[in-house]
């Protein structure tokens, strides 16, 4: 640290290439365009001018799975969906990140009948749950909030194992 | 509000017999200001007298039921021939609702949709209801609205589980779908239907789940063994 404190410019800064990387990617996160019922609603609400997702750099939402690093499963998740989901998520690119956003795809909801999926965990991965039905818009900026913070607990090194 | 209404009452006992709620806050807000002097005239009077309004003649409500008729305008017109499947027809608050037996079912819908009189040329619905452990354990509803009469009627036929319905697919185009979601739905299969196919559920689910004997809960493992991947959850 002697030997480089002080040293630089005013407008160079320091830091780990961790938290570069991290901050890249926690700071652009686009999600994919996955509203299936009424959560969507409030994801749009969140998308758009009050609740402005944007700001967290998430509000670029690509139609695409492969253009985007997020999925936010907002709906009820069916059966028959449940085949797309796993196709989806298998095109999108690493590093790939799961909001379950509502009661629905977490955990089934209020519908545990013949043809509902009681839980999108049961076919993808999820990093994030957010309860609520609809949950908030500020319920969903949190849950992409504490996405972020397990973002920053990444690293790109290889973990010892 | 009831609670407010009732000492108010008491003090203006005769004014405000009869008057609506609105008229009588109004009448409070007015009398308030000269209140001992009404309080003093009035309500020694009228209140032993008379505490509420006079009781309105109680009416007994009349229970909805479903009430044969025979002089419903529209079962008239029909044509003889077709009018001989006609087992019932009834009336529940202003509906009408038909039965007719099988048989004549298609005979009967092509009549009331080309009878000039009649004009039934919107098939608004079709489902079907599970009376599981009757013999014909089917019954299959079908609503028809005729834009000529501005009426909705109802047409009811009853089926056995196995037995083949004659499709109206050809007589009005949207029962093709209609008559796919109850196929998907029940089980029941049409004849002379275009494309029957399951419509909601995967095409190759086995089982349908609006039957009474079809857990709600029930759902195909084969199918999702065969299409999902299905991950441990961790707890």
């Amino acid at each position: 640290m002697g030997l480089i404190e002080n040293r630089m410019e005013k407008n160079v800064i320091t830091t780990t290439v961790d938290s570069v990387f991290n901050w890249a990617r926690k700071s652009s996160l686009w999600p994919m365009t996955f509203g299936l019922a009424c959560c969507a609603i409030e994801m749009m609400a969140t998308g758009a001018s009050r609740f402005d997702m944007d700001r967290f750099g998430a509000g670029i939402f690509r139609p695409s799975p492969r253009q985007s690093d997020l999925i936010i499963i907002a709906g009820t998740v069916t059966l028959k969906m449940a085949e797309v989901i796993q196709r989806l998520y298998d095109q999108m690119p690493d590093p790939k990140w799961v909001i379950s956003m509502g009661a629905c795809s977490s955990a089934g909801g209020p519908f545990d009948t013949y043809a509902t999926l009681q839980g999108v965990d049961k076919v993808i991965p999820v990093d994030v749950y957010i309860p609520g039905c609809p949950p908030r818009p500020e319920a969903l900026l949190y849950g992409l909030m504490r996405l972020q913070d397990k973002i920053d607990e990444m690293t790109i090194a290889k973990k010892a194992s | 509000m009831s609670d407010e209404e009732k000492p108010k009452r008491d003090s203006e006992a005769q004014k405000t017999a009869g008057k609506t709620d609105l008229k009588e806050e109004s009448a409070v807000a007015e009398e308030g200001a000269e209140k001992p002097p009404v309080k003093a005239e009035e309500g020694t009077e009228k209140s032993p007298v008379k505490d509420k309004p006079a009781p309105k003649p109680k009416v007994k409500k009349k229970i909805p039921s479903y009430e044969d008729v025979d002089d419903d305008p529209v079962f008239q017109k029909l044509n003889e021939k077709v009018a001989v499947s006609v087992l019932s027809v009834q009336n529940f608050l202003d509906q009408s609702i038909c039965t007719v037996s099988l048989d004549g079912l298609y005979e009967l819908m092509v009549d009331l949709r080309d009878n000039a009189d009649l004009d039934f040329n919107y098939l608004v619905d079709m489902t079907a209801l599970d009376y599981l452990g009757d013999e014909q354990r089917f019954c299959l509803v079908y609503q028809l609205y005729s834009y000529k009469l501005g009426r909705l009627i109802r047409i009811k036929t009853r089926a056995a589980e196995d037995e083949v319905v004659p499709s109206v697919s050809s007589i009005w185009k949207t029962a093709d779908w209609l008559e796919r979601e109850v196929y998907d739905l029940f089980g029941i299969e049409f004849s002379g239907h275009p494309d029957l196919r399951r419509i909601l559920l995967p095409d190759d689910w086995h089982g349908y789940p609006l039957r009474k004997d079809y857990d709600i809960k029930l759902q195909d493992q084969a199918w999702i063994s065969s299409h999902l991947k299905i991950r441990k959850t961790p707890v």
